[in-house]
């Protein structure tokens, strides 16, 4: 049924009558693309999330924080966005999180069939290429998540692989991704670059590090509305992972 | 025809030499006595494999295995499989064969864990093993699987050991063997059978080695030559090799075994 106005056209659909458009002269008049239905559905979200990782000689560590953030609403205040996936390997994502959820899954599966065909366990650096292979081979409609990969590799030095969201990575010592990536990884650079004159302590020792990282959280949670709530800490050691739970400001 | 007599009335023969039969070309060809020989014969490969013992108590599952070596060059070859964190096998027969369905266990049971989040039942995956075993009994290319395997595991139902045929039958078991010269080590465990419920872990396993020792060519158990495994609620599968066997050898060693077995170690 076609009503036709002056200079505007309202046609009602075919298959959805509940459905209909108004549209003017100029745009495409062809039917099948007026009948084409407005899709307001949106396939990503972004739950938030900040990663944050650090390597050094015989430790390496994530810190995440723990609020899943739906825009200006809160699901909840307490998501692990980090997991371990073989004794000597962490992985954390920021991002959507049923993304998130799924792309650990497959990890933490592939990695288990390596173990099993390999008897021997996973370098991080083979982890960090098949996460990559993983993320590429959906190329044309992504996992929303921005990873960050790190663990001992054997000779017990710590090692930090951080990845975007169609897995290009690089292998480095300190990296921030997530929402608060803008705020942090300057911060990071000025620290463990040693460009920032101010800085005389060594941060990578454990202690300075975490209380490095405590700050820092701290600090951007008061910047940034997605950024709050409680801060985790995964530390993989030749002992094994410890995990450190932080409260941050619940607002 | 072959030197070998042909027998049209057969007795089952399988503790005999096995004669040629007329109706064993094929696996999908009835003998008029109503047995399919392919697959009988594939039963004869399992007991041509060493030993194996799969014993369960109340919380606890065991699997023992007697390795072979090819020759005193060559290592031993393995026998008992971890296929998930909770369950494992145990096999007897052609390794080829038994790699090839640990491999398809191995995937299935990641599959479960990744849809479900949840450990795969140990029941579901022996049915579908069964399934698999049959399915080639049926068909006229290829042939049936030739290993049997001693499937121990643990889930929300507690210990299990099962059995799997290569003709595609599964039974559940309190305490199994087979393998070649089983039938010694069967007898040791029809008569100790009923102590294993509420045995301890470290008397389950001395019973295990002990059954394996009967069946054994010479008696001879060391930590090279075995392998035994452990599951239960609070362990996940555990295989225990070389080194880290001795403990339990020498365990078998020290004590004899008594009638009343719940005890623990004297020492």
């Amino acid at each position: 049924m076609k009503k036709h106005f002056k200079n505007k056209i309202m046609i009602r659909s075919y298959w959805k009558n509940f459905f209909w458009k108004e549209i003017s002269d100029l745009n495409s008049l062809k039917e099948e693309n007026l009948l084409k239905k407005n899709s307001d559905f949106n396939f990503y979200q972004n739950n938030g999330g900040t990663v944050l990782g650090i390597s050094s000689k015989n430790f390496s560590l994530i810190a995440s924080d723990t609020r899943f953030s739906l825009g200006m609403t809160l699901p909840t205040r307490s998501t692990t966005r980090i997991i371990k996936i073989c004794s000597n390997i962490i992985l954390a994502s920021a991002g959507m999180y049923s993304d998130i959820f799924f792309l650990q899954n497959l990890i933490q599966i592939g990695i288990k069939k390596f173990k099993n065909e390999n008897l021997e366990k996973c370098l991080v650096s083979s982890c960090a290429f098949y996460l990559s292979y993983i993320l590429y081979c959906k190329r044309f409609f992504p996992y929303y998540s921005f990873n960050l990969l790190a663990g001992l590799e054997k000779n017990r030095e710590g090692s930090c692989f951080c990845f975007d969201a169609i897995g290009s990575f690089e292998k480095t010592s300190f990296c921030c991704v997530g929402n608060g990536q803008s705020q942090v990884q300057p911060i990071l650079d000025g620290i463990f670059q040693k460009k920032s004159l101010l800085e005389k302590k060594d941060f990578r020792t454990m202690l300075n590090a975490k209380s490095c990282i405590k700050e820092i959280f701290l600090k951007i949670a008061k910047r940034n509305i997605s950024i709050g709530d409680g801060l985790q800490i995964f530390i993989v050691t030749k002992k094994g992972i410890f995990i450190e739970n932080h409260f941050l400001k619940l607002d | 025809r072959t030197a070998g007599a042909s027998r049209q009335g057969g007795r089952s023969g399988t503790d005999l030499a096995m004669f040629r039969n007329q109706y064993d070309t094929d696996v999908t060809t009835w003998s008029p006595q109503g047995r399919l020989h392919q697959v009988e014969y594939a039963m004869e490969a399992v007991k041509q494999g060493s030993a194996c013992v799969g014993v369960k108590s109340k919380n606890y599952a065991v699997l023992a295995a007697l390795k072979r070596s090819h020759n005193d060059m060559s290592s031993y070859q393995k026998k008992v499989f971890k296929v998930d964190e909770h369950m494992g096998i145990a096999i007897s027969g052609l390794t080829a064969d038994a790699r090839s369905l640990c491999k398809y266990m191995r995937t299935e049971c990641l599959e479960h864990q990744y849809v479900y989040e949840s450990p795969m039942p140990v029941q579901r995956l022996v049915v579908d093993i069964a399934d698999k075993c049959q399915t080639t009994t049926q068909g006229a290319s290829g042939r049936p699987y030739g290993v049997g395997m001693l499937i121990a595991g643990h889930d929300q139902t507690g210990p299990h050991i099962f059995y799997n045929c290569p003709s595609g039958n599964y039974y559940e078991y309190k305490a199994m063997t087979i393998g070649a010269r089983s039938q010694a080590a069967k007898t040791y465990l029809e008569r100790h059978y009923e102590t294993f419920e509420g045995a301890e872990l470290n008397a389950l396993i001395k019973h295990a080695l002990t059954a394996l020792k009967e069946s054994s060519q010479n008696g001879d158990i060391n930590s090279v030559n075995c392998s035994i495994s452990v599951v239960g609620p609070d362990k996940a599968f555990t295989i225990y090799d070389g080194e880290a066997l001795q403990p339990y050898i020498d365990m078998m060693d020290k004590n004899e075994i008594s009638e009343g077995d719940g005890a623990a170690m004297q020492e």
